[in-house]
């Protein structure tokens, strides 16, 4: 299904000339015809090349069943258009939008050709100018939100500073009573030109700005940039580091889903669950603190390996803290998934149905839910996860309860995963961390690199010039997919089931927003 | 309901006794850095320290400082440097009033000034915060989310978080502020109702952190706002959160108080007043 790209797996080291150029029409219609064949859309992105205003595009799919992924791209002239993907591939959606906004290259017949992000540089305020005055260019000017006509139709407009302690984004509801009929999502208030920081960015300054693209996923980010510039270097790091690397992103998992589920409680108000989950998620900040000194589990994952090694002291305070902590776990979450209270708050809320999971390219837990059974652990496994078998969790319904219900397994799953490898690590194992060579990669100048971080899917992309200089980075973050299962899921619902149906997916703002 | 009881008893009471009793932080945490003026002096040419610094933290000229508004807290720069000039401590406490005093040249902490006695008077046994995520990576934001956690629960100072910035005495400004947040930024606090308090948390909104430099970013929130209380981190500890607040509120006991700075008043463009360090580089 993907054998007219060039197929890879994760993370291998390619040369960006063996990669297959057609012409940008054609690259659209191969792309189709993999989908349609049954493969999944992962990515569509641009780079600028150095010489006449050419931008070369990429085209990623997957064949999840056989482990491969492929790659294809075009190389055009600046402002070049082309019939939309997204016509036909929902997947696509924010991709080509997004090829718009970065290259101005134009998906003609895109259902939805709004902007991703509206980068808007910060230009020098003037001293005495008067705060809170809105300029031509802000944010959100004229933004064509799609709208409902009619005398019963009301709008809700909330953001991009909401009530909690969270993200900013705008939401605008448009509802008949209590009933959404549609929700809009206009996002790009946290855009900080990440990838372009990245690309200039100091050695020393490089990995920081990785974990910083979403910070709640540091160490999802961190492993994914590292096993790339492992591969393109050519270096084979420890089976221990190996194992730290894939205990800390099962930690950070269980950090995020433990606190989730906490907060899915609060929000039906159900007090015990979200003070006890509102604790125990302490307890993984604080093993990745034991880690690498940090309660987010920043600065641990380096390309080469682990920046610390775990002491025979740490390691038995470990153990016993996540035996403590699992029987803990369970209890709480067998009481809080047997409280019918809890239950006919999360039951049938806001569905997401397989097809619309598919067609739309989610991933993570959102797709998990209603029966896509795509987990990248098991699906593109890379270091660790190439010698362990991961069954992903799967729901059926994809409502609020399937997602908790997801999410629960997975607690479980990555307990067991956790405590197993804190028990198989042993004082006598070599920990090396190699140093990565200065200088051009070796092994090739693109690597793609997936890893399943708690969202799901993180995407990242090095590209490198003929003198070695790193001159794209491409990140795609599990939410930039599944904020259209949010705008999805939302139809039909009550608006006041609104917050369960938002925490039910915790996506990210600063991740989409870059 | 029955096994909710058991359960709650075996829970027991877990909010912490910091900081009416002393606390024993881990020692894995990496905090408050120091820059040992005993260690060797730096050897000619070496720029080892900043070079491995990823957020242009460190000066070496005039003498060796390191900037806490700007650090992450990686501790980089204690395996960069061949002469072990840096450590980082487990010290949690490093949040200041200035942002000059943020700039460490030994083994010092910055102060916070307390309140004025009319502030203190309006805010002193109860402060509503309004925290707002501006470029925000997750990692401020979650942290201090974990303060209202039964661990850390902030409520039992009488400090709370809102969402109104109407009902908000004191600002929480998290991030890189890129120009997309900063008229929202802007409005919320002009919501608020006098007086009031700006707080920024993290090294982004304070120096612009990992993103200092970016063209969709201005440089920490106090381009655009005045600040009143700086507490540095990538991300802050709650504790170190915590501290921050009660010692502007002049809550935290005085056997909880960090070292004061060799000189308190000591601050960047003063290096005149401070004879005892000059011709240590």
């Amino acid at each position: 299904m993907i054998d007219k790209f060039m197929t890879f797996r994760n993370a291998d080291a390619l040369l960006a000339r063996d990669i297959p150029r057609v012409a940008l029409a054609a690259l659209a219609e191969e792309t189709l015809h993999a989908v349609g064949q049954g493969a999944r859309f992962v990515a569509w992105f641009g780079q600028r090349l150095p010489i006449g205003d050419r931008i070369r595009v990429y085209s990623v799919v997957a064949d999840d069943a056989g482990h491969r992924l492929g790659v294809m791209a075009a190389e055009i002239p600046e402002k070049s258009s082309y019939p939309s993907l997204a016509a036909h591939v929902p997947a696509a959606d924010r991709a080509e939008r997004e090829l718009f906004e970065q290259f101005g290259v134009r998906p003609e017949g895109h259902p939805w050709l709004k902007p991703v992000r509206h980068p808007i540089p910060a230009a020098r305020l003037e001293p005495n100018r008067t705060l809170g005055a809105v300029p031509e260019n802000n944010i959100g000017r004229d933004y064509p939100f799609w709208r409902l006509e009619g005398d019963a139709v009301h709008e809700v407009g909330v953001g991009p500073i909401h009530a909690g302690v969270i993200g900013p984004g705008y939401f605008r509801f448009s509802c008949v009573g209590e009933r959404i009929e549609h929700l809009e999502i206009m996002l790009g208030f946290e855009h900080r030109g990440a990838e372009e920081m990245i690309v200039r960015a100091s050695p020393a300054r490089l990995p920081v700005l990785v974990e910083s693209i979403a910070g709640d996923t540091a160490v999802g980010y961190a492993t994914a940039y590292a096993q790339a510039i492992e591969s393109l270097y050519g270096i084979a790091i420890s089976p221990r580091d190996q194992a730290l690397r894939a205990f800390a992103l099962e930690n950070e998992r269980l950090a995020y889903h433990v606190g989730d589920l906490g907060a899915l409680a609060g929000d039906v108000a159900y007090w015990p669950s979200a003070a006890y989950f509102g604790r125990l998620r302490g307890e993984f900040l604080n093993t990745a603190m034991d880690l690498g000194g940090n309660r987010q589990g920043r600065y641990f994952v380096r390309p080469g390996g682990v920046r610390r090694d775990l002491t025979e002291v740490v390691r038995a305070r470990l153990i016993q803290r996540f035996r403590t902590a699992r029987k803990e776990i369970l209890d709480c979450l067998d009481q809080m998934f047997s409280s019918l209270s809890v239950l006919s708050r999360f039951e049938g809320s806001a569905c997401v149905s397989r097809d619309d999971a598919s067609a739309f390219g989610f991933v993570g837990p959102v797709a998990r839910s209603c029966g896509v059974p795509i987990d990248i652990r098991a699906d593109h496994p890379t270091g660790f996860w190439a010698g362990h078998t991961v069954w992903p969790v799967i729901g059926t319904e994809g409502s609020v309860l399937d997602r908790a219900n997801v999410r629960r397994h997975e607690i479980e799953s990555s307990l067991d995963l956790c405590i197993g490898i804190l028990e198989s690590l042993t004082p006598n194992d070599t920990k090396t961390r190699t140093k990565i060579p200065t200088g051009a990669p070796t092994n090739g100048d693109f690597c793609l690199s997936l890893v399943e971080g708690w969202r799901g899917q993180i995407a990242l992309a090095q590209i490198y010039d003929e003198q070695g200089r790193l001159t794209r980075f491409k990140s795609q973050d599990p939410s930039f997919q599944n904020w259209n299962a949010m705008q999805l899921a939302n139809r039909g619902n009550a608006i006041s089931d609104f917050p369960v149906c938002n925490k039910s997916c915790n996506l990210a703002y600063n991740g989409h927003d870059l | 309901m029955l096994n909710w009881l058991k359960m709650r008893t075996a829970q027991g009471q877990r909010t912490m006794a910091y900081p009416d009793r002393p606390l024993d932080m881990p020692e894995t945490f990496l905090g408050r850095p120091v820059i040992d003026a005993a260690a060797g002096s730096c050897p000619p040419g070496c720029s080892e320290c900043v070079d491995s610094c990823p957020t242009a933290a460190i000066t070496l000229e005039p003498v060796v400082s390191l900037d806490l508004g700007r650090c992450v807290f990686c501790a980089e720069c204690v395996e960069g440097c061949p002469e072990g000039k840096f450590r980082l401590t487990n010290d949690f406490r490093m949040a200041g009033s200035d942002r000059k005093s943020l700039v460490i040249r030994s083994d010092e902490a910055p102060l916070v000034r307390k309140l004025d006695d009319a502030m203190l008077r309006t805010f002193g046994r109860s402060m509503r915060i309004r925290h707002v995520s501006a470029g925000d990576c997750g990692g401020c934001k979650d942290e201090f989310n974990a303060l209202s956690n039964v661990v850390f629960d902030l409520s039992r100072f009488g400090i709370g978080v809102v969402a109104s910035p109407r009902h908000a005495d004191a600002l929480v400004v998290s991030g890189a502020i890129p120009e997309n947040m900063r008229v929202a930024l802007e409005k919320c606090y002009l919501a608020m109702p006098h007086p009031k308090l700006v707080i920024a948390l993290g090294a982004c909104a304070i120096s612009g952190g990992p993103f200092l430099g970016s063209p969709y970013c201005h440089e920490g929130i106090s381009s655009i706002l005045p600040v009143d209380l700086y507490i540095p981190g990538c991300p802050p500890h709650p504790l170190t959160v915590l501290d921050g607040l009660l010692r502007l509120l002049d809550r935290m006991p005085a056997g909880r108080l960090p070292q004061p700075r060799p000189e308190s008043t000591a601050t960047a463009d003063r290096m005149s007043d401070r004879p005892e360090l000059e011709g240590q580089s």
